[in-house]
């Protein structure tokens, strides 16, 4: 079983009386749930947009405690979350949303993040590589349309099953795997393209 | 070399743990006797894995007190109820509708106010039209004339001597009583 799930699963116990007192209007208990799920939710946050990603979350959570009767446990209350701060995340490009100017160097921020994870067993150059790979494929996940953006951030960062995600986007499990198909060939062409490139910039 | 077309949604599902056990295991030993679907199952798996590893590995990120505490701000600035502002949204636009309602209602009446009655019960050839006095002729009668002055008695007796010469020009005698009638 992946971490985030784990985790999900550590605190379901309260997270199910907190959610059911929530979902009767008790607004204490909703920001009592909120705790439990800020860090994660923050995390998910400033993969999609590390520039305004605690106004994402803070404007997922309100939505979320406008909304929260409608949630009935068909896939975890975490991807729940997420598909709420997908759909916020796309009004927000849609509506262009004003950037402070100092939250542009959030970016950089969020790109050391990746640089500088440990990982013992490879030697520096290995680690950069793979490094630059893993930030190349996220600027390419968002250059997808919005609907594959959001079946890949659910399987690959929010890591629920099939039917969660479903589920949490309202569409058949037939519509996910093919969304999935797809954006993964997409991801895969953006990459090879990129590869070649480099390739032929050695030479 | 191409992977197999065929193969392709597979492919796509091992590289996603989405395929079952003896469905994954057929599919890796078709891996090993084909170069074209290796490569293609080979850079999806790397994209997968390489975004999992990232986001295991990144440490957790902690929320600020101001975040928490402007959620709750404007949870209890909106209503200490959910569904609040869906049911406020609603009202809203019944209101609205309602309003809009009214207002034709008033428009249409007010139309057929204006339109001019038409007095029935005798033959068609008498019937008497009552129009409304703004859309009314003028009649050489005093009460006309007050209005067409206005409120300016020298108005008054200059139309009303232009009206007697006119009168006396055609051997007509003009009276207060024939302008009353």
């Amino acid at each position: 079983m992946s971490l985030s799930s784990t985790r999900a699963e550590a605190g379901s116990g309260d997270s199910l009386a907190l959610l059911q007192r929530a979902q009767d209007g008790d607004a204490e208990s909703f920001g009592e749930l909120c705790r439990l799920y800020e860090g994660r939710l923050l995390r998910q946050a400033t993969l999609l947009n590390p520039g305004c990603a605690e106004d994402l979350v803070q404007e997922c959570l309100f939505g979320a405690w406008k909304y929260i009767r409608n949630y009935r446990g068909r896939c975890q209350f975490f991807t729940w979350l997420c598909a709420i701060m997908l759909n916020q995340h796309r009004n927000m490009i849609r509506k262009r949303w004003p950037i402070a100017f100092s939250n542009l160097f959030k970016w950089k921020k969020a790109e050391k993040l990746v640089v500088e994870i440990p990982d013992p067993g490879r030697h520096p150059d290995q680690i950069a590589e793979v490094s630059e790979r893993i930030l190349y494929v996220q600027k390419c996940i968002h250059r997808l349309s919005p609907k594959h953006r959001e079946v890949i951030h659910l399987r690959f960062y929010v890591d629920d099953s099939l039917e969660g995600i479903a589920n949490a986007l309202g569409c058949s499990i037939g519509t996910v795997k093919s969304r999935l198909f797809n954006a993964l060939g997409n991801l895969r062409e953006m990459t090879a393209e990129t590869a070649a490139q480099s390739r032929s910039a050695e030479l | 070399m191409k992977a197999c077309s065929r193969n392709r949604k597979l492919l796509a599902d091992l590289a996603l743990d989405h395929l079952d056990d003896s469905r994954a295991m057929q599919m890796r030993l078709h891996l090993e006797g084909c170069e074209g679907c290796r490569i293609y199952f080979e850079s999806l798996a790397e994209i997968y894995a390489g975004q999992r590893g990232y986001l295991e590995k990144a440490p957790e990120a902690e929320a600020g007190f101001t975040l928490h505490h402007n959620l709750m701000a404007q949870i209890h600035g909106e209503s200490t109820r959910p569904d609040s502002a869906v049911h406020w949204v609603k009202w809203a636009a019944a209101g609205a509708c309602l309003l809009i309602l009214m207002v034709c209602v008033a428009l249409v009446s007010r139309e057929k106010k204006t339109e001019p009655r038409v007095i029935t019960g005798f033959s068609p050839t008498q019937q008497i039209q009552i129009s409304s006095p703004k859309s009314r002729e003028f009649q050489p009668t005093l009460s006309d004339y007050r209005r067409k002055a206005g409120r300016s008695f020298e108005n008054l007796d200059a139309l009303l001597s232009k009206e007697a010469e006119r009168r006396s020009g055609t051997g007509d005698s003009v009276s207060i009583s024939t302008l009353i009638q």
